[in-house]
């Protein structure tokens, strides 16, 4: 007979279904009679996928104007690990913004989400940033697809296969996204998609050109986990 | 300086922070690993010296759950719809450590074994963190009239 006390500590875990099957069937043999544990781990699955819901915010335009002016040099860089980094930025921003955002308490007047940028802004404004933010996501894209394309020799044929049908994919993708915000440039759910689009891209080539760097080492196991997607 | 603003200066320090130390990355991590590790620590650094300015902050790691903490409390589900904003309210009042892991795991959906190496703490804390940060998160979240709310 297992207590409260016993169980309550593994509740998390057996909410994200990572208990070992023993334990597991213990924690469900206790939930079976115990209305309260099985209350507390439903609560933390609905937080966790609520949580989940939050998704990648991305940060106005005019930070990334003001962390390029205090990065005069930069664009000259032309190494692969700096260019392989810039695609992770982009990709560990909505992670950073999210948390960094966290760490002040939020007014109950807090101002409108990022996504709505500044409240003052006029509709020329708001299609300027979106120009400039994509336009960031093209230049990255640009230089990384440089880098992918001069090292791919490096690549196996299958993988370098695999690799150019996402893309392909990817590409049809966000050409579709672009011309629906053609369509309708104020849409929000146009604008997410387009973002999500070119975060996708960003992430294959990033992939691309992690799995450059890992190939001559004969890192096979890092490898592997890039085309799984768990990197 | 509040809200958005504040968030927007730490992003920055981040990256120029990670621009600055790109070349005391030595591929042993994932480089996403090593800049969620970096992005972390500029962020906990901040909250630390906020809460030396405001002298009442314990560590942020703390390991101490009190019994209330672990308990379920009374029966019945407590919390309904989460409302997004409330979330991030309730998220906000979280201690920085418990925060951070919630935020890494549930929100990001890193495991606890790559947020051990992120915050340099051990897989068994993030996991007593997460339980914290998600039974706080409960109580926060409370469905007004739910069995839990009335007894309190």
């Amino acid at each position: 007979m297992t207590t409260c006390l016993e169980i309550q500590p593994h509740l998390s875990d057996y909410a994200d279904a990572a208990l070992s099957p023993a334990l597991r069937d213990i924690v469900s043999g206790h939930l079976a009679t115990c209305d309260a544990c099985r209350d507390t781990a439903r609560d933390f699955e609905r937080l966790r996928d609520a949580a989940r819901a939050l998704g990648p915010m991305t940060p106005p335009p005019f930070v990334w104007q003001n962390i390029a002016a205090e990065l005069p040099g930069a664009r000259r860089q032309a190494r692969a690990q700096w260019l392989g980094l810039a695609a992770a930025l982009v990709l560990v921003t909505a992670g950073a913004y999210a948390f960094a955002r966290a760490t002040v308490p939020v007014s109950h007047n807090s101002p409108a989400p990022a996504s709505n940028a500044a409240p003052m802004a006029t509709v020329e404004t708001v299609a300027e940033e979106l120009a400039i933010a994509v336009q960031h996501y093209d230049t990255a894209i640009a230089q990384l697809e440089t880098v992918a394309k001069q090292d791919s020799r490096a690549l196996p044929a299958d993988t370098a296969v695999k690799l150019q049908a996402s893309l392909t994919e990817i590409d049809k993708y966000i050409a579709e996204s672009r011309a629906a915000l053609v369509g309708e440039p104020q849409s929000e759910p146009a604008r997410d998609s387009l973002f999500d689009a070119l975060r996708r891209k960003v992430s294959i080539l990033q992939d691309t050109v992690a799995l450059v760097g890992a190939m001559p080492r004969g890192d096979q196991e890092t490898a592997a986990k890039i085309m799984d997607g768990k990197s | 300086m509040v809200g958005r603003s504040h968030g927007e200066d730490l992003l920055q320090d981040i990256f120029l922070t990670a621009h600055r130390k790109l070349d005391q990355y030595r591929g042993e991590s994932s480089l996403g690993t090593w800049l969620f590790r970096l992005a972390t620590n500029v962020c906990l650094d901040h909250l630390r010296s906020r809460a030396n300015r405001n002298a009442q902050m314990t560590s942020e790691f703390d390991e101490t759950i009190s019994v209330e903490e672990l308990s379920a409390g009374s029966s019945g589900p407590v919390v309904g719809v989460v409302d997004r904003l409330d979330l991030d309210r309730a998220l906000a009042d979280l201690p920085p450590g418990c925060r951070a892991v919630f935020v890494l795991h549930d929100v990001e959906g890193f495991e606890h074994r790559e947020i051990a190496g992120m915050l340099t703490i051990a897989e068994g804390t993030s996991k007593s963190q997460l339980h914290k940060a998600r039974m706080r998160l409960r109580r926060a979240l409370a469905t007004p009239g739910s069995a839990r709310e009335s007894r309190l």
